[in-house]
Parts: C-alpha cells; structure tokens; sequence
C-alpha cells in the first residue's frame, strides 16, 4: 500500500473519531491531530479535513469562542458517522490481522 | 523563516491557477483562522509557519488531484481569440441580428469552471451562477444592440431602433450590477468599482435616452444618444483592456467574470463605431475608416488576448520561480 495512502487514511479515521466526542473548530482539530502525530504537518492535516467536508462526511457551522471572533466549527453529519463506521471495521480487521501475524 | 503574509502570498500563488477562487477565499479565511489562534496561544508568525509545512507542499495536499490541463487564466484569453475569430467571421459573412447568438458558446466557455477547476471545452457545470447569467444577459442584449445598428435611427423605424437601445442599454445595467456582485464576492475591489463606472455610465445613457424620446425628434434622439456612444467607443476598450489585465492579476484568483465586459466591448464596438457616423449629420463619409476598423478591432483584440496571455504566463513563470 502507498505509505501516503495509509497515513491519510488513518488521518481521516482520526479527524472523524475526534469529531464524534467533540465539535471542535479547525485548528483545535489539526492541533489535536499534529499532537498525536507530531510528524505531521498542519496543512497535510487541514487537507484532509477539508476533504472530508468536501466529501460530506462533516458540516461546519460558525461559533462563538470565548473572547475571540466567530469560528468554524465542525462536526460530522449522519454520512460521516456511516464512513466512520466502515473505516473502524477495516481498522479492526487491519488489526486483527496482524496481531495474528504477532505484530502488536 | 516566514512572515504570516509571505506564507500566505506564496500559498495563494501556488493556488490560484488550480481552485475555483471560492474554494481559495474558503482556503485563505482558514488560513487566517489558524494563524489567529496560533497567535492567541502565544506562538510567533513563524513557528506556525513551521507547523504548518511549507506553502508549496501545502498547496500539493490542497490541490492533489486536480489537473491543470487548461489553466483557468489562460482560458479568457483564449476564449477572447476565438470569439473575435467567429466576430471576425460573421462580419464578412452574415449581417443578421441573430449572429449574436454565434458568442454563446465563448461565453459558455468564459464563465463555466468544471467542480475540478479546469475548463475542458463547454464545462457542464457552472460554477458561479451570476457570471453565468451576466453573460447570458449580455449575449440577449447583443441581439438587441444588433438590430438596433442594423435598423439605425436613420431608417425610418425610428421606435423599433429607439426601444433596441434602451432594451440594449437596460440590460447592460443589469448585467453590469451582476459582475459588481461577482467581483464583491471574489473580493476583486478594482473589478467592482469599473463594473460600477460603467453602471452608472449606462444609467446616464439611459436617462439621455429617455429624456430624448420625450421630445420625439430624431434630431435631438440623434445628437442625445450620439455623444453617448461615441463616448461608448472609447472607455469600452480601455475599460476591456484594463479589466484582462485585473482578472489575471487578480489577487485572489481569476475573477472569469470581470473578462465578459471585454468580450462585449470588442465585439460591439465596430459595429458602435458605424453606427455613430451613420447618425451623426455632421460627421464626415468614414469609408476609409469603417473599412479598416473591423480590421483594427480584430487586431487590437488579439494584441489584448495575447498580452493577457503573455502577462499570465510571465506571472506564473515568476511565482514559479518565488516558489522555489
């Protein structure tokens, strides 16, 4: 598998995780992102967001932040909880697989 | 080590000729957004610069996939050539008022963007509806410029003539307010403000018009609307040149919208030209000059589409090279 393909993949599966415990605006997700993935850069990280959104998997709506300007928020639509859902399976069955192999 | 506007410049540069200048002005406000709050937290211009990659791996990721087959800011110049080469054309063939309609598909072309930013022939899908309809209106309006240069005052149907030109001159007001909406959204200031130069322009054509049929005499109808169009013929073609050269320089993106108002003066403009020594009783036979002004046009519009060609190029050939 293309090492980018499989980084972006976990990526996406990350940025949906993480919107479906909190609605979080744009750089509160690449920084959530980028800490767990330090290597990473922001923009890979922005990218991927957007097209998630591009795809329909999130909406993104305006909210106030304490003290500050407007914001957008982020959060997953019914379309994104589905590929979510997908995407986990086949993590489990990525997984599966290879803690069969003995990688842990 | 960059500045949060360096950053940002080199990101739209490397940009611009791939998105739809929507999705840019989206990409550009998240941009800012992310630099606003990495600031809040108390990081420097720079360390967020260095977080978030550099512009040209940056714009990689948010174009990937999108070919640039026909770059978007090559493509009004193109189109300009091959509507002046169908203009060229039907002038030495037809003179019907309907041959306006041969501008629909360059217009089609001009305003359509494909959802992947590239323009393949006639796109299917119309990325921004004003230009669209702006255009539209325009080619509608052309019909009716063209009847009334073909019928003139002077042929004795003076009110099918008088209307084809407050029809004509109606409707370039309300395409022209269209392109001052397009260009407010785009954030292309410059564009609004010669798209409202020539609204109020018309809207003073307008009331001369008007103003003129209430006294019903072809004279005055004549030497009313006459300064006016003369006029016309010659802020329209400064007008198109500078507004080739605004949507290729565009800060934010292309703006394929400003370009129709150029389309339009080096399309009508000749047949203006005509028109206005036809009516004027003072001026002298302009054989020599009628004769080549189709010529003039046609050459003075390739110069333009080429030099709008040649700007873009250099434009992006010197960003290239910014971009390392």
């Amino acid at each position: 598998m293309d090492k980018g393909q499989m980084k972006k993949g976990v990526l996406e599966l990350s940025i949906l995780y993480t919107l479906t415990t909190d609605e979080l605006y744009g750089y509160d997700i690449i920084k959530r992102i980028t800490e767990l993935f330090p290597e990473i850069n922001e923009s890979t990280v922005y990218a991927v967001l957007r097209r998630l959104h591009a795809d329909g998997c999130t909406e993104c709506y305006f909210g106030e932040h304490s003290g500050g300007p407007k914001r957008k928020y982020y959060r997953v639509t019914p379309k994104g909880r589905e590929e979510l859902r997908k995407m986990l399976s086949e993590w489990r069955d990525i997984t599966g697989a290879m803690e069969k192999l003995g990688i842990k | 080590m960059m500045t949060k506007k360096q950053y940002l410049n080199a990101l739209r540069n490397s940009l611009r000729f791939k998105l739809s200048s929507e999705e840019l002005l989206d990409i550009m406000d998240d941009m800012e957004e992310c630099f606003e709050a990495g600031i809040t937290e108390g990081k420097s211009e720079e360390e967020i610069c260095e977080g978030l990659g550099s512009p040209k791996a940056a714009a990689a990721e948010l174009s990937a996939g999108r070919k640039n087959i026909f770059p978007a800011a090559v493509r009004p110049a193109v189109c300009i050539i091959i509507a002046l080469i169908l203009h060229y054309a039907a002038l030495n063939t037809l003179w019907e008022p309907f041959i306006a309609l041969i501008f629909l598909p360059p217009l089609l072309l001009l305003v359509c963007e494909s959802p992947k930013g590239t323009a393949i022939a006639i796109s299917r899908y119309p990325a921004e509806p004003l230009p669209f309809i702006s255009a539209m209106l325009t080619a509608v309006g052309g019909i009716f410029l063209q009847y009334f240069v073909k019928f003139g005052f002077t042929d004795g149907i003076l009110t099918s003539a008088f209307s084809s030109a407050v029809c004509f001159v109606i409707i370039m007001i309300v395409s022209m307010a269209l392109l001052i909406i397009c260009c407010i959204k785009s954030r292309n200031i410059v564009g609004a403000i010669l798209a409202g130069a020539v609204t109020v322009f018309s809207a003073v054509t307008l009331i001369r018009l008007l103003s003129a049929s209430s006294k019903y005499s072809l004279s005055i109808l004549d030497m009313a609307s006459l300064g006016m169009i003369k006029a016309l013929f010659y802020i329209l073609p400064i007008s198109a040149f500078c507004i080739i050269l605004l949507s290729v320089t565009d800060k934010n993106a292309l703006n394929t919208a400003a370009l129709y108002p150029a389309l339009f003066a080096l399309t009508f403009n000749d047949k203006l030209w005509v028109t206005a020594s036809r009516i004027d009783p003072l001026a002298p036979k302009f054989d020599f000059f009628k004769a080549i002004s189709y010529h003039i046009y046609l050459i003075a519009g390739l110069v333009c589409g080429v030099l709008a060609l040649a700007v873009t190029l250099i434009l992006r050939r010197k960003k290239a090279a910014e971009n390392g």
